[in-house]
């Protein structure tokens, strides 16, 4: 760029920026009223002292106005709010001296870990928001005992590159490898392995919490046994988690098989019987049509592959890929104007199969850290500058019925969309799944399901998109199941489902310890 | 940003940071956010800061920590052009405010039109290590490959990483001398990208996937060894050498300096060599290379990697070229 070009363009950039940010009002959906459990919003007032006072004690908040406008949305790039300022936390110490000043100061607190929400549950209207990722480096590996001790804002993938040099790897973890650990034990976390290994959040050992009040404690099962069942599953209601000890496993690699199916009941029905059955290391469905549906299953060991093929695999009603091809082509031999419905198969076939088996990931049959290569390309073929992923969280005897009415709903708003399902194994009556993902009805096993419009270059307008998560988050309130993605936008749905005695009780627990209502004050209340 | 002001913009950076996602991928193997955990100061960072009408002068710091390793790119699932997108911008920032960090470059001898079709380009800084580099050379002389003088392209290349734009008579002249050129060995990896663009018809190479082509270098890497892939020129054609590093390690047992997304860990030091020290430490990033394991070796491609780890106790350190000499 010449001289004179940069001078246009700076100048362009002045004239382009807005006179006064609004911290609020781009979140605003027109016609789709947002259902705010407490629609007050804090006005601004007080931030100048709480700054003032965060910066005798040497915490740095940057009010940088570009620095503010990256965190202004989430993954999901619907939900748009910006922070007054931000905060790199640094310590327990000091997220301690923050909540503290902002008590004082009644100034929100918004924690964001890898900002993986689609729902602005990680978008700042206003007030600090404190980035834990300054906080992520690993603590300790024990091997003897098989835990480590990290941080609570290190990435998953962070986590897997340290453990993995001493032989070793977490136990499940979403798929998305920009997952912070402390965000995603404040959400649940579930991976293709949760079906044996239950979600992130049950794998956790003990933590380190900095309280709404600024108290830092240590928390487990043993000790401050409340705390950590409130923080847990807590969508941040109830304290910042700053350190977590976690269980962990052996590394082994991982042979996947894939079976097709052209009835997504049977799918998940077959799913179900290998979820209960615990036939499989691993286990999930990802469609690409609802006459498409893949059943993945891998395993671990040799011995868990060769007892599925002697016990299971014969009960399975998907095909491997070539009868399933045979069929297909059968199939649209007999209804030659569904020829577009063809080609799209075969291409989304084309780019996915040698995305998902690279060479240099596979050694002997087996894949080699299957989530880095799942994590890259979820983000490669669904991912985007916006991302519309709403869900259903349902109890065994509801999951059938609330994913085929999922399916039905994004058949109606798009003409190409993925379903990703998964089981998830519960541990127990724990007081962490109340008023959380985990479906107040379920039992031994919970299941969850993304529902997932394949965008592409088509642009949708929010109010469309919004409409369309709105009438899958309906089902959840008609057949009192739970969601995923829990709290932000849709945090109104929250009430509908669990009812008003459920929520006025998690409120009550929220004021008393957080008398302000200061931390991730958008979320859930 | 306006209209106008994309436009603008788009028309110099053609690198796609309209569609970066914010994912953060590639900050998984960005050296930066590895020591600093600062987002601002990573291209995800910068590609956010243009998506929200930003100029060059919002990301001074942020350009100057990037080390141009090239390892965002090479894993970023929007196909964004990072390496580009940093380069460009480091040059519009210099020549929007009268060239800060690069000026007094060195210009070379202006080559004479060439008439050899394999050529190697040793780079500044192996030149300044006599004994590697007279064995690199005489190595590749064996495969008919002849030593090239490439100080004017290698002082064009300082320009360009320091953020100068290169004066368009100097480069026409040097691309007009390589006409006949078919095969190009460079040991400075960040020359490769530009190579290829410049030179669509000469096949670009690096010295250690040269080297490693050689039965018996191949076979003087043991299983024990640590083997540091130069990361500039491997990020650069990474979906061709993530394999080619791959089947070596399965031949010969090594260890690779590569992450958990097959991108090398880069030390950084070469980026410091046109721009001196920045945001990345080398002793941390060979320290963190070096993490639980023990090499009785460490195998280098890059001469600048060598001094960053010879300087850890314990650790003996010898060059691709020296193997077999």
């Amino acid at each position: 760029m010449k001289g004179s070009d940069i001078s246009a363009f700076a100048a362009a950039a002045r004239v382009s920026s807005p006179a006064a940010i609004d911290h609020v009002a781009p979140d605003s959906l027109k016609g789709i009223p947002r259902r705010q459990t407490n629609p007050a919003r804090w006005n601004g007032k007080g931030w100048n002292e709480f700054v003032t006072a965060l910066r005798a004690r040497n915490i740095e908040v940057c009010e940088n106005r570009q620095t503010c406008g990256f965190y202004s949305s989430d993954s999901g790039g619907l939900a748009y709010g910006m922070p007054h300022g931000i905060t790199l936390a640094g310590s327990a110490a000091q997220i301690s001296a923050i909540l503290k000043q902002a008590q004082l100061h009644r100034v929100p607190v918004t924690v964001k870990g890898g900002g993986l929400t689609t729902e602005g549950e990680s978008v700042a209207f206003g007030g600090l928001l404190l980035d834990m990722r300054g906080m992520s480096r690993v603590i300790s590996v024990d091997a003897q005992n098989m835990t480590v001790r990290a941080e609570a804002g290190v990435y998953w993938h962070t986590l897997a590159e340290v453990l993995r040099r001493d032989g070793l790897d977490y136990l499940s973890a979403p798929l998305n490898l920009t997952s912070s650990l402390g965000g995603t034990l404040a959400v649940g976390g579930i991976d293709i392995n949760s079906p044996r290994l239950g979600c992130s959040a049950d794998q956790a050992v003990s933590l380190q919490v900095v309280t709404p009040t600024g108290e830092i404690k240590e928390c487990s099962e043993t000790l401050n046994a409340d705390l950590f069942e409130r923080v847990l599953l807590g969508y941040g209601q109830f304290g910042v988690i700053t350190e977590a000890t976690m269980r962990v496993r052996k590394f082994t690699p991982v042979t996947m098989h894939y079976f097709y199916y052209g009835s997504l009941r049977e799918a998940m029905e077959d799913l179900q019987m290998l979820v209960r059955e615990d036939a499989a290391d691993y286990c999930g469905i990802l469609t690409i049509m609802d006459k498409a549906v893949n059943l993945l299953v891998a395993f671990d060991s040799d011995g868990r592959e060769r007892a599925f093929f002697a016990g299971w695999r014969k009960r399975l009603r998907g095909h491997g890929e070539l009868g399933f091809g045979l069929r297909m082509a059968w199939h649209y031999a007999l209804r030659p104007w569904r020829v577009g419905e063809a080609l799209y198969l075969l291409g989304r076939k084309q780019e996915l199969e040698p995305a998902f088996n690279p060479a240099h990931f596979m050694e002997d049959g087996r894949i080699i850290d299957r989530a880095v290569v799942f994590g890259n390309q979820v983000w490669k073929f669904w991912g985007g500058r916006k991302m519309v992923i709403p869900d259903l969280a349902t109890s065994a005897d509801k999951f059938v019925e609330a994913i085929e009415r999922g399916n039905a709903v994004c058949k109606k708003y798009f003409p190409r969309y993925t379903l990703y399902c998964v089981g998830i194994k519960l541990s127990g009556r724990r007081e962490r799944y109340e008023m959380s993902c985990v479906p107040p009805d379920a039992a031994g096993f919970a299941y969850g399901c993304e529902f997932e419009p394949i965008l592409g270059d088509t642009v949708y307008s929010r109010e469309y998109l919004q409409a369309f998560k709105n009438e899958i988050y309906e089902i959840g309130v008609e057949m009192k199941t739970s969601y995923y993605r829990f709290g932000g936008m849709m945090k109104g749905y929250i009430r509908r489902a669990f009812g008003d005695e459920l929520v006025e009780k998690h409120l009550a627990m929220k004021r008393l310890a957080d008398p302000a209502m200061i931390l991730n004050p958008d979320v859930i209340f | 940003m306006t209209e106008t002001t994309a436009e603008l913009l788009n028309s110099r950076i053609r690198s796609g940071y309209e569609h970066c996602t914010g994912c953060g991928v590639c900050m998984l193997t960005c050296p930066v956010w590895n020591q600093t955990r600062d987002i601002m100061l990573t291209v995800c960072g910068r590609a956010r800061v243009l998506q929200n009408g930003g100029a060059p002068e919002d990301m001074r710091q942020s350009l100057a920590a990037c080390v141009l390793c090239g390892a965002c790119g090479s894993v970023c699932p929007a196909g964004v052009d990072t390496v580009a997108l940093t380069t460009e911008l480091r040059m519009s920032l210099a020549d929007g405010t009268g060239r800060p960090e690069a000026q007094n470059r060195i210009q070379g001898k202006t080559p004479p039109v060439t008439t050899a079709q394999k050529l190697f380009f040793p780079g500044s800084a192996m030149r300044r290590d006599e004994n590697i580099f007279r064995s690199a050379a005489r190595l590749l002389e064996q495969d008919g490959y002849i030593l090239f003088d490439d100080t004017e392209i290698s002082a064009i290349a300082a320009d360009m990483e320091a953020g100068v734009r290169p004066d368009q008579d100097r480069l026409t002249r040097f691309i007009s001398s390589m006409r006949g050129v078919k095969h190009i060995i460079a040991a400075d990896g960040f020359l490769h990208r530009h190579l290829r663009q410049w030179l669509p018809g000469a096949r670009v190479a690096g010295l250690g996937e040269t080297l490693l082509a050689r039965p018996e270098v191949k076979k003087a890497i043991k299983s024990t060894d640590l083997y540091i892939i130069e990361p500039r020129g491997y990020h650069a054609d990474h979906s061709r050498l993530v394999n080619l590093y791959d089947r070596m390690r399965l031949e010969t047992g090594c260890r690779l300096n590569t992450s958990l997304q097959r991108a090398a860990i880069p030390t950084g030091a070469a980026g410091m060599r046109n721009r001196g020290p920045g945001r990345v430490d080398p002793a941390e990033q060979a320290r963190w290379i070096l993490h639980h394991r023990r090499p009785e070796r460490v195998v280098v491609e890059d001469i600048d990697d060598m001094q960053v780890f010879k300087n850890i106790p314990g650790t003996e350190v010898i060059h691709i070229a020296q193997l077999v000499s």
